[in-house]
């Protein structure tokens, strides 16, 4: 396996060098994808095997499963996690072109009863973020077993990485913002990344409302006019993003290029279905930290002081309706 | 000299006929009589001023039959008034248009393309300086595009990853549903009157699906090698032998080029690329006692007028192709696929474009298919 060190036993993240690949793709070419026919479908239990159980038979359906349920502790979860203790039954946040998963990473213990995957097109980026969320999982699991392991306390992490950023970088992987010297609510379980082209399969993953937060974040600038086509948010493929959302559900844009900036607001404030959501009410969304700092390409514009430019979209009803 | 084969039929709701031959396009009315042509060799009928340049691509009249759009591989489309067959309407468009569409009211027609988008066009000739707008997008080829019997409506498109999308009309911005299920691209979508909760559709995958349009649900699959392998068997199967180009001749392929509804017989029919036969599916809440009726050689497409089917084929393959060649065949569905002999010749006997040679009519699966499944080595 690619990056792996000397032979100590315990969990390793993976190194990125060895998972490079160029930004562009096409997205129009023919490739082969793993995909389910619709929806119903998916077997989600290799991507959250805390959650799902694979299928067994045909007939038998999938059932969630608890994810402490082979620990009795449960962990004590700070201000910073929001939503129900109720146990999440299908994904809700989707990033997409999610690279190599610094949010979810982030966000997995801001939102640890909520599913979340990221889609991403490069082969080797969706193979390192899987081995990346595989060895903080192992993490997890060692730290479950030692009585003497400490919780983090999540946004007193999330502040110290931020303030961080202004610091000159010591090597590349201490970008990384993963926990493992501590345990963290929902032990990433939560979070996982699948090698997908969101323009063509959106709708074999997730139904109708599903999600309530899609991610597009730093995406391909496609800067010829005629590689236009091939941006992620266009009038057509916002229709798409607008049916698999849940109406209040969020679509969250940011991107240091300022043109891919206004032609993405463009199109989202022409677009029937999405409503932006003005800039004080984003200050007391808990995602926006992570949006704006955690990806990779995120911290890599703070380094360069690169400006970035943020918009919130709330998917609303239709006003025709 | 052989006779270019007919490409397209269509037919109005009020008895007409068009058939595409190439650039031509003939009209006759339901007892076969040419009433226009684009064609100057045709003596006495009215002269149709054509599209526009090139080869017809995709045609459609409205539901009330008062209009007649084609488009032209050269991305020219006329709008014509059927009493008067003159132009009311002509624009060019930016992608080449794969099928077109009336709404329920002809207010406009919406234009499929290669770059997945689907325009509508104002059928008014005061408004011919607007330009079409855009109306939904897919990240594929559409195919195929359909406006439903439903109130409100909706509007269909299939493309060529394996979608139906069910999207309202006109605030197409918000999909209704997609059909999921088919395998390979999707060629063809019918509605109908008898059934307007439910669509039809046609795929190279081999198969035919039923629809509830407001879910997407499926219904029912139609699996083609079941009812149509024995053309395969007793030879009669014309696997791109001269008559059409298809890289992967010998593989046994059931791709549907065409589902349209009898709305008098509550039923559908279908012509499946390389089948010398037109199958018929009797719709009764499912689609039931599925048969086939025999032609002569392999469709090119089908279409139906009140209880006739009209069938255009490929070139024959014997004699690559002749002079006197039979272009389409009409059968009385309502008495068990007869062939309507007066129609029939004297839809042949329409004088059309001689060629020296026919070219190949390529296959579906040359477009439709994913490179990789059509070269897996490379």
């Amino acid at each position: 396996m690619a990056g792996e060190g000397q032979d100590t036993g315990g969990p390793k993240l993976p190194q990125k060098r060895y998972f490079r690949q160029r930004a562009h793709v096409n997205v129009f070419n023919d490739m082969i994808f793993e995909y389910p026919e619709r929806p119903s479908q998916q077997d989600w239990s290799k991507y959250y095997p805390a959650y799902f159980r694979p299928p067994t038979s045909s007939k038998e359906t999938k059932r969630p499963l608890s994810p402490s349920s082979d620990s009795e502790q449960q962990p004590k979860r700070g201000p910073a996690s929001p939503g129900s203790d109720q146990q999440p039954t299908r994904v809700e946040f989707a990033d997409i072109g999610c690279g190599y998963g610094g949010l979810l990473v982030a966000l997995s213990p801001l939102f640890p009863n909520t599913l979340m995957v990221g889609m991403e097109i490069r082969t080797k980026l969706v193979n390192y973020l899987q081995q990346r969320i595989e060895a903080l999982r192992e993490f997890q699991h060692e730290l479950k077993k030692s009585p003497a392991a400490e919780w983090v306390d999540v946004q007193a992490k999330l502040d110290k990485e931020i303030a961080d950023l202004s610091k000159p970088l010591e090597t590349e992987e201490s970008l990384d913002n993963g926990e493992t010297d501590r345990l963290v609510p929902g032990h990433y379980e939560n979070i996982s990344a699948m090698r997908i082209n969101c323009q063509k399969y959106l709708p074999n993953f997730f139904e109708k409302g599903q999600l309530t937060k899609i991610f597009v974040l730093f995406a391909d600038p496609h800067f010829k006019r005629r590689k236009h086509k091939a941006r992620i948010i266009t009038s057509t493929l916002l229709a798409e993003y607008a049916y698999v959302m849940r109406v209040g559900g969020i679509f969250y844009m940011i991107t240091d290029v300022k043109d891919l900036y206004d032609w993405n607001v463009k199109h989202l404030d022409d677009f029937p279905l999405f409503e932006r959501i003005p800039d004080e009410e984003l200050e007391h969304d808990p995602a926006i930290p992570c949006v704006v700092h955690s990806t990779e390409e995120g911290k890599k514009v703070a380094r360069n002081k690169g400006k970035k430019y943020l918009a919130c979209y709330r998917r609303i009803e239709d006003p025709a309706d | 000299m052989v006779r270019s084969p007919i490409t397209h039929v269509e037919t109005s709701s009020q008895g007409l006929i068009a058939l595409v031959c190439d650039s031509n396009f003939h009209v006759t009315n339901s007892s076969g009589t040419l009433v226009a042509s684009t064609s100057s060799d045709q003596n006495g009928v009215k002269r149709i001023e054509e599209p526009g340049r090139g080869p017809i691509v995709a045609v459609a009249f409205s539901q009330d039959g008062s209009m007649f759009a084609a488009c032209t591989n050269e991305k020219n489309v006329a709008i014509y008034s059927v009493d008067t067959w003159s132009a009311r309407r002509t624009l060019c468009i930016a992608k080449r248009a794969t099928a077109l569409a009336f709404d329920l009211d002809g207010s406009y027609l919406l234009i499929a393309d290669k770059f997945g988008e689907v325009y509508r066009a104002s059928t008014s000739a005061s408004d011919a300086d607007c330009k079409p707008d855009l109306l939904l997008g897919h990240v594929s080829i559409v195919c195929d595009v359909k406006v439903t019997f439903t109130q409100p409506s909706r509007v269909l498109t299939c493309d060529r990853d394996e979608k139906l999308r069910v999207s309202k009309y006109p605030n197409s911005y918000n999909i209704q549903s997609f059909g999921l299920g088919h395998k390979e691209f999707v060629t063809s979508i019918a509605t109908a009157q008898f059934a307007p909760a439910c669509a039809v559709t046609g795929s190279g995958d081999g198969t035919i699906r039923l629809w509830e349009i407001e879910s997407g649900q499926l219904l029912q699959t139609i699996q083609l090698d079941q009812i149509l392998h024995k053309y395969y068997q007793d030879g009669r199967a014309q696997c791109g032998v001269d008559s059409f180009e298809d890289r992967n001749a010998s593989m046994e392929r059931y791709g549907v080029l065409r589902v349209r509804a009898v709305e008098s017989m509550r039923a559908f029919v279908a012509a499946v690329e390389r089948i010398p036969a037109v199958v018929v599916l009797p719709f009764n809440n499912l689609l039931e006692n599925i048969h086939t009726i025999d032609i002569d050689r392999a469709p090119t497409d089908i279409a139906v007028a009140g209880s006739q089917a009209v069938v255009s084929f490929v070139p024959s393959v014997a004699n690559g192709g002749s002079a006197s060649d039979d272009l389409v065949v009409v059968l009385e569905l309502a008495d068990n696929g007869t062939k309507a002999k007066d129609l029939t010749s004297s839809l042949n006997a329409i004088p059309t474009q001689q060629v020296e040679q026919v070219s190949p009519i390529p296959s579906i699966y040359v477009w439709g298919n994913k490179m990789y499944m059509e070269h897996p080595k490379e």
